[in-house]
């Protein structure tokens, strides 16, 4: 009862916070380009673009036009993407958007595979050699430009390789279409299709190999930032006098930190993996474009820079939920974690 | 001729006034000589402070702002000079009235520029004279007793500073790249816009098919541009929007979170839910919006975008500070007094919650960095050609498999200032913290 009537409440708090997003996108989108643009090219007569306009709803004024948007919205038509062959924002989304997630999700997996065990191994060896290297290792990932990381990555990985004769990770695109002509998504997660639907193995490798240098590029950020966390929260809570009391009973070092410490320094790492999914969002705008991933971030980028209003706003409410989404989810997390929090 | 002029007029008197007239004007000469020099020189540090301060005139240029200065100088003291020998020798044409209304208004311009040098010296005149001796000795115990504590802890600071290698290594790094961003001009063998389409996509360390160019000694990109040379004029670029942003950023936003913080209520209320709004975008796409609703891609749209995207971190960061600090005694104490409301905002509260600042930052810096540079190499950007490091992988990732340290340096350019940035705002964090610091 408590636990449903917080999430209601956080729901509603959200609103404010969504249409804010939906006021200052719709806004900016107006400033950048004329949208009707796209349906136009040189043969156009000039009454044919009247009708055009009136057809989008084109020649009403800016504040009648945001609230036609959002009558659309509400009846789940997002606009159509003059930028992706005039097709409905909503559909382009279902096509791209698991791509992105996929992406995210093994870039996220991979970062916390490898973030806690660094985090908690440079903590528990501090000033040592391990922890100035961790360090520095997570210091680069956060001051790593990403679009220049992934072109070293393809230049070793893909290109030398290659060149070599070598097997090579390969360099763009999700799977190799040359290899499964016959391919058709399901849900449009590869790795989940290729091994229910399709029950090809081969396909799934071949998937996970385009997945793995974007996965690891986008993932060295999150890494970065969950082994820091981790290493702060681990060394502030080995300061606790439990950890002292346990210590004193005579508990192992492994069962004093694996069950006693670790369990305590957790809890703010969660919450920097849940709001690293929004860096995973940006992220993945850089990655996706040096990566040719047909996924939200190309589609973004190309949209804003072919004044694709629809395609803009849509990806930006879709962003705006998945944050509001994910920070709900944190926070839940968040009370089974530690149940001292309680909701409120 | 002259000579005879005054020897038709036998006078005493008037061989006297002609002395007397003769000394003024020598006098005259001399002071409009130093008047002259001075306003010049006065136009000149005015020009170099406003040229560093504004935007896009890059450091060469004040140099030759400069340098033309100087030539006018030499030429007006030339005439000067002239004009005095003229009067000693008694030439006609030295006397002429004309010429005295010019050397006047000349200065009236120059007392102008003297006024105006005495503001922009001032401040260091009274500084150095706090330190002749005899006036030191009024303020200096009290203010050695009142700051005994606060440089002790900035000596120990300083200490700690120099003990930990990774953060003297973060400042050696950005000092070595501020200073080599200053000096491009005169280390680099390519200018900034300098292209020899001829050596297009030339390996590291080749000669340049111009028997008289220098060699490249990081290569060419695909234009032939020095590879070298770009990425140290490009430093000075980077680096300015880099730190203009973080500072707008942090002043809007310390602003905005210590007046919401410290007032609470319904301003709190506003400017805490237009700061969700902002945190729940991506701070690239937004970025990207503002550059295009801009109207062109450029630098100063990208430096504009960030400022805009940028400010919400930092309201929450002294929002959070500020409620944390307003209840404490010393606020009380500051008010019970009779103070202000903005004094004990600006005097009390934000030097105490300073710290925290200072280290995201510093942080900043360098994440600013990164992301402008990401939104120059997806495209929003200045045009080809202009000296910027996203730019240059931008443009060089097309050619990244035949030409990749077009990529590799600049890039490289970037992670070092980036990772120099972060390794001093980390090592400040640990320096500055009470907790960790005294054990």
């Amino acid at each position: 009862m408590k636990l449903r009537d917080f999430i209601l409440r956080r729901m509603i708090l959200a609103i404010p916070v969504i249409f804010g997003v939906l006021v200052i996108t719709w806004f900016l989108a107006f400033q950048v380009g004329d949208p009707a643009a796209m349906y136009i090219n040189e043969n156009t007569p000039q009454s044919a673009i009247e009708s055009i306009r009136k057809a989008h709803g084109l020649d009403e004024p800016p504040h009648i036009q945001f609230i036609l948007y959002l009558t659309n919205l509400f009846q789940g038509n997002w606009g159509e993407s003059t930028s992706t062959s005039f097709r409905p924002v909503l559909e382009v989304i279902a096509l791209k958007f698991p791509a992105t997630i996929e992406l995210a999700m093994l870039a996220m997996f991979f970062a916390i595979i490898l973030g806690i065990p660094l985090g908690i191994i440079s903590a528990t060896k501090k000033d040592t050699v391990v922890d100035h290297f961790t360090r520095v290792f997570s210091l680069a990932g956060v001051s790593m430009p990403i679009f220049w990381f992934a072109l070293m990555l393809k230049y070793v990985f893909y290109y030398q390789l290659a060149i070599m004769g070598l097997p090579h990770l390969p360099g763009s695109f999700r799977y190799d279409d040359l290899m499964f002509p016959d391919f058709k998504y399901t849900t449009g997660f590869l790795l989940f299709d290729s091994i229910v639907f399709e029950h090809n193995p081969r396909l799934f490798l071949d998937a996970l190999a385009h997945l793995a240098m974007p996965a690891f590029c986008l993932g060295y950020l999150t890494l970065a930032i969950i082994t820091r966390m981790m290493r702060s929260s681990m060394l502030e809570v080995m300061r606790e006098d439990y950890i002292t009391l346990a210590r004193s009973k005579g508990l192992s070092e492994r069962v004093v930190i694996y069950k006693h410490a670790l369990r305590n320094a957790l809890i703010p790492t969660v919450t920097v993996i849940g709001l690293a999914f929004g860096g995973l969002m940006t992220g993945a705008v850089l990655t996706e474009t040096i990566f040719s991933w047909p996924g939200l971030g190309t589609w973004a980028a190309r949209a804003i820079l072919n004044s694709d209003l629809a395609a803009i706003n849509g990806f930006t409410l879709l962003v705006a939920l998945i944050f509001v989404t994910s920070n709900l989810i944190v926070d839940l997390v968040y009370g089974t974690l530690d149940p001292r929090i309680r909701y409120g | 001729m002259s000579e005879h002029y005054f020897d038709d007029v036998e006078s005493y008197e008037l061989k006297g006034m002609n002395h007397l007239i003769t000394w003024l004007l020598h006098l005259l000469a001399g002071l409009v000589i130093l008047t002259i020099a001075s306003t010049i020189l006065a136009f000149q540090i005015t020009a170099l402070i406003a040229i560093q301060i504004g935007f896009s005139i890059t450091l060469s240029e004040s140099f030759a702002i400069g340098a033309l200065q100087l030539l006018i100088a030499v030429i007006v003291s030339y005439i000067l000079i002239k004009l005095s020998i003229a009067i000693q020798s008694s030439e006609l044409w030295a006397f002429s009235t004309s010429l005295y209304l010019n050397l006047l208004l000349l200065i009236l311009l120059a007392t102008m520029g003297t006024i105006g040098m005495i503001f922009i010296f001032l401040p260091i005149i009274t500084l150095i004279s706090l330190f002749l001796p005899n006036i030191r000795e009024y303020w200096f115990p009290l203010f050695k007793e009142d700051m005994g504590p606060r440089i002790k802890e900035i000596r120990y600071s300083l200490y700690l500073v120099r003990k930990s290698p990774l953060v003297v290594a973060g400042v050696i790094i950005i000092v070595s790249f501020v200073v080599l961003a200053f000096l491009a001009p005169f280390f680099t063998p390519y200018g900034p816009e300098q292209r020899i389409w001829a050596d297009y996509n030339l390996p590291p360390g080749s000669p340049s098919t111009d028997p008289n160019m220098p060699i490249h000694i990081w290569g060419t990109d695909d234009s032939g541009g020095d590879v070298f040379s770009r990425i140290f004029w490009a430093a000075q670029v980077d680096l300015r929007i880099s730190v203009t942003v973080v500072a707008v950023a942090v002043t809007v936003g310390t602003l905005i979170g210590a007046i919401s913080g410290f007032y609470g209520g319904k301003i709190d209320e506003l400017v805490m839910r237009i700061t969700d709004v902002f945190f729940a975008f991506p701070g690239l796409v937004l970025a990207m919006a503002i550059v295009m609703a801009l109207g062109e891609r450029s630098l100063d749209n990208i430096a504009i975008a960030l400022m805009v995207t940028w400010w919400p971190g930092y309201a929450r960061l002294v929002r959070g500070q500020v409620l944390a600090e307003r209840e404490k005694l010393y606020v009380e104490a500051a008010r019970s007094i009779g103070a202000s409301d903005m004094r004990i905002l600006l005097v009390h509260i934000i030097p105490n919650t300073i710290q925290p600042i200072i280290v995201s930052a510093t942080m900043d810096t360098g994440g600013v960095l990164l992301t402008a540079a990401g939104l120059s190499c997806i495209g929003f950007g200045p045009p080809a050609g202009v000296d910027e490091w996203g730019l240059m992988i931008s443009i060089g990732q097309f050619y990244y498999s035949i030409a990749p340290w077009a990529v590799f340096f600049p890039g490289f350019a970037i992670l070092m200032t980036s990772l120099a940035f972060n390794l001093v705002g980390d090592g400040i964090r640990d320096i500055m913290d009470p907790k960790l610091r005294r054990r």
